[in-house]
């Protein structure tokens, strides 16, 4: 038995005994929505969150670095790159965390199995096959039947962290049209009358899809008003439709977004710029969108990623998968500011990765724990205390 | 006639991809069931029936070196990309065209079993390897193929015990020797076992080169210090490890209780499950009597157990279109759908693999799916009516397969026969119904559209 299965059966029965007192008979925040911005290929931290006073910084990227007068000081150590421009208002507010060095032990520099580890929320040297948010849906509590969905991924990402056979995902690419033509030409299964258990899993699945689709579709949303300038590209449209969604009454708690492009193995300056131009531009106007449809204080905006990159710039202008990256969280509840120690640039992992400092399952303990007030027991990291009450 | 042809049906659709031809369910019926299962395991065969890829001929084992120019390392790496895509291709054609599909079908059993992937072995010609050595051992003797498997190239740069060396082992493949490739999770193993286990297969190499990859010790990265494994002290290497593992008789009981899941139903019944077991290890860990077996029992005969399995998108893909299809002219588009349905061949989520089962099937794969199978049947609508175009959101949900994948001759033979003959060919159980099928589709396109298509 693992840790996980060891703490999945002890929290059958005395679950109370687990956890805190006021959230032992709290009902979950259902009202609260997280979305999710995976950044697909492993977003290079130091070029995000840039280390400007550390000469270690300027010393390990000769080609690649950002010159000292273009960063966006949050501190007197620590700036954003002049790309993210448009989340400065965020961080003024103070509605914008920076969490520095997250990351996990032993970590595992593939695509493929990082990914992997942060949606499921595991060890490195254990997989699994259910999503992290699914995890807490079903060990704490699962979202109000009469919701929409469990959760909805706006483009082509994996439902990763949603993974699970039994929730309410519903995937909608371009818009959604496929999935509601789909919805659309799918009849109303006929339930009941015998058949056996795959049958009805079919049937049920079915029908969970109609019923997901058919709560969306009332809410018209192709013609709900965003109610912000999105920036042009695919990630700019998913997250258009998240404001469209969301503004348009659809009751969801999770959306995902996804950005892809990071793995900058060569000419990251060029490669790296529009995707986090991209990124700033998206997060500001999906702030904006959600202030003016008054829905800011209910949702709050994470970012994840595979894996960070390597501290020292490759001889192509690149650099090769690493490890620690900074994250963002940002939201009408969120007490900005920086979280997390920034890794040393000078105690690195046999002499080539950062240490992480903050567990990506804090992250995950904030969004559970904090925003949503689920308890979490599969998590043992502690959350990172950054919502306002 | 003496075995019901639905019996057939169902011995072809659980071994091969989820349905059957009318020509295989002809070959094998007319005589004892049982002789009709020897039959089927007669056929598996160590040699595909495809010519394989040129470049699997050419040795180029070699390393990307990172001290080669790096236009060399971009050139190689194209190259793997290339053949990595003719490798996926080559396999979905094999499992199309194969007159032995239960071949196939224990060729992705044991894919899913010692999991391997090539997005990170990276070398297709290894992962190829892999699967040749799957079909030698398909249903051979199982102790053979752990002991194979362990020192499979593919399975060596996978689990990275290519570097794994004395004084800094790497637990990665140890761990799911037993986690996942004998054992099972948590069933009689601790972590010093993991680690001592590790130790032991420290030194095992790819033998690279300009020669065939192959398997070698490393002695000087070897630990050749005594080791304290389930109980036993030794100075044992991986085999001796393997020799331990195979002792314990939840070994047995894990193999069975997997293939009663691939071949029967999801809830193995535990006596059953208990005599095949002790007679997997009588026998020695021989696959082929257990499978026979498990294929012969009570349970898997039982007509309430058909359609009891949801069909993985393999299944779904190729089994439709072994029934229906042409000889694919362009296998290289074969994959995309199984991506899209959730089925990467080759490419597996994680060292689990696809978890399969009811998992199959959830609120975001079911429209893959229903779509995939609308563009089918207003394929086999075009075919049958000679129209041949399809119209473009026909095409979307084909995920780009061509109409002419499916053979006008073929649908018009399976709508020419009666109706209940057909459904009874297409569909595990009696169709469910409730399906808004569109106008024009005849009675094989609005089988397909059932939900009870689905299932196998």
């Amino acid at each position: 038995m693992n840790r996980r299965d060891f703490l999945r059966t002890a929290a059958v029965a005395p679950l109370v005994s687990f956890v805190p007192f006021n959230l032992a008979h709290a009902a979950a925040r259902w009202d609260r929505i997280l979305v999710l911005i995976e950044l697909q290929g492993g977003n290079d931290g130091l070029n995000t969150v840039v280390p400007y006073a550390d000469p270690k910084y300027a010393e390990y990227r000769p080609t690649i670095k950002l010159g000292r007068d273009r960063i966006l000081q949050l501190d007197e150590k620590l700036g954003l790159n002049p790309e993210l421009a448009p989340m400065m208002k965020l961080w003024q507010s103070k509605q914008l965390a920076v969490v520095n060095g997250v990351g996990y032990p032993d970590p595992n520099l593939s695509h493929f199995r990082g990914i992997d580890i942060w949606h499921t929320a595991t060890d490195s040297n254990q997989a699994a096959t259910v999503g992290w948010i699914s995890e807490v849906f079903k060990h704490g509590e699962a979202p109000p039947a009469d919701y929409a969905a469990d959760g909805i991924v706006v483009g082509r990402g994996s439902v990763g962290p949603l993974k699970a056979p039994d929730r309410r995902i519903l995937v909608l690419e371009n818009g959604g049209a496929a999935a509601m033509n789909e919805a659309k030409r799918m009849a109303a299964p006929a339930m009941g009358g015998g058949g056996n258990a795959a049958l009805a899993h079919v049937l049920q699945t079915q029908q969970s899809f109609k019923m997901s689709s058919a709560a969306v579709l009332a809410k018209n949303v192709d013609r709900v008003d965003p109610g912000a300038t999105f920036p042009a590209g695919d990630f700019g449209s998913q997250l258009a439709m998240a404001a469209r969604l969301l503004g348009g009454g659809v009751q969801v708690p999770v959306i995902k977004a996804t950005i892809g492009g990071f793995d900058t193995h060569a000419t990251q300056l060029a490669d790296q710029t529009p995707l986090l131009n991209q990124l700033g531009a998206g997060i500001a106007a999906f702030s904006d969108a959600m202030k003016k449809h008054g829905l800011w204080d209910r949702v709050l905006v994470m970012t994840y990623s595979e894996f960070g990159r390597r501290p020292r710039e490759n001889g192509s202008g690149g650099t090769d998968h690493g490890t620690a990256a900074p994250h963002f969280i940002t939201g009408g509840k969120v007490k900005g500011g920086l979280y997390g120690q920034q890794p040393s640039l000078t105690d690195l992992e046999d002499g080539q990765n950062l240490k992480h400092t903050t567990h990506f399952r804090s992250m995950y303990a904030t969004a559970a724990q904090e925003w949503w007030g689920i308890p979490t027991p599969f998590i043992k990291e502690k959350a990172l205390g950054l919502i306002a009450t | 006639m003496a075995q019901p042809t639905a019996e057939i049906r169902h011995l072809l659709a659980r071994t091969g991809f989820g349905m059957a031809k009318p020509e295989e369910i002809d070959a094998l019926s007319g005589r004892p069931y049982a002789e009709a299962v020897e039959r089927l395991l007669d056929s598996v065969s160590p040699k595909p029936h495809l010519t394989t890829p040129d470049w699997l001929n050419v040795p180029l084992i070699a390393q990307i070196e990172a001290n080669l120019p790096k236009e060399k390392r971009d050139a190689m790496q194209m190259e793997r990309r290339d053949d990595q895509r003719e490798l996926k291709a080559w396999w979905w054609a094999e499992m199309l065209n194969t007159p032995r599909p239960f071949t196939e079908h224990m060729v992705l059993f044991w894919h899913n079993h010692f999991t391997s992937a090539v997005n990170k072995v990276n070398r297709p010609e290894l992962m190829f390897k892999q699967t040749a050595l799957f079909r030698t051992y398909a249903i051979g003797n199982f102790e053979k193929l752990v002991k194979a498997a362990a020192k499979d190239p593919a399975m060596l740069v996978y689990l990275d015990t290519n570097s794994n060396r004395a004084g800094n082992p790497n637990e990665n493949f140890a761990r799911e020797l037993m986690e996942l490739f004998t054992l099972g999770e948590g069933r009689g193993y601790t972590e010093l076992d993991v680690r001592e286990a590790a130790r032991s297969f420290t030194g095992w190499r790819v033998v690279t080169g300009n020669t065939n990859a192959g398997f070698k010790v490393e002695g000087t990265l070897h630990d050749g210090g005594t080791k304290k494994f389930m109980g036993r002290t030794g100075r044992f290497d991986g085999d001796d490890i393997i020799d331990i593992i195979l002792e314990q008789p939840q070994v047995a009981e894990f193999i069975v209780e997997k293939l009663w899941l691939n071949f029967v139903n999801d809830a193995p019944d535990p006596a059953d499950v208990q005599k095949l077991a002790r007679q997997f290890r009588d026998s020695k860990y021989e696959l082929r009597p257990v499978i026979a077996s498990i294929l012969k029992s009570d349970a898997f005969r039982d007509p309430d157990n058909r359609g009891a399995l949801v069909k993985s998108p393999t299944d779904l893909i190729v089994g439709t279109f072994r029934v229906i299809g042409t000889p694919p002219a362009n296998p290289s588009l074969y994959p995309a759908v199984g991506r899209a349905l959730g089925q990467d061949l080759l490419d597996p989520p994680n060292v689990k693999g696809w978890p399969g089962g009811l998992a199959w099937i959830d609120t975001s794969l079911l429209p893959a799916r229903n779509a995939f199978m609308h563009g089918v049947a207003a394929g086999v609508d075009v075919q049958a009516t000679g129209k041949q175009t399809l119209a473009t959101q026909a095409r979307r949900d084909m995920k780009n397969l061509p109409v002419t994948v499916i053979d006008p001759a073929k649908v018009k033979a399976l709508n020419a026969m009666p109706k209940d003959q057909l459904a009874e060919l297409i569909l595990p159980v009696s169709p469910a119904g409730g399906i808004a099928a569109p106008a024009g589709s005849g009675t094989l396109g609005t089988l397909l559209l059932d939900p009870t298509f689905q299932l196998k």
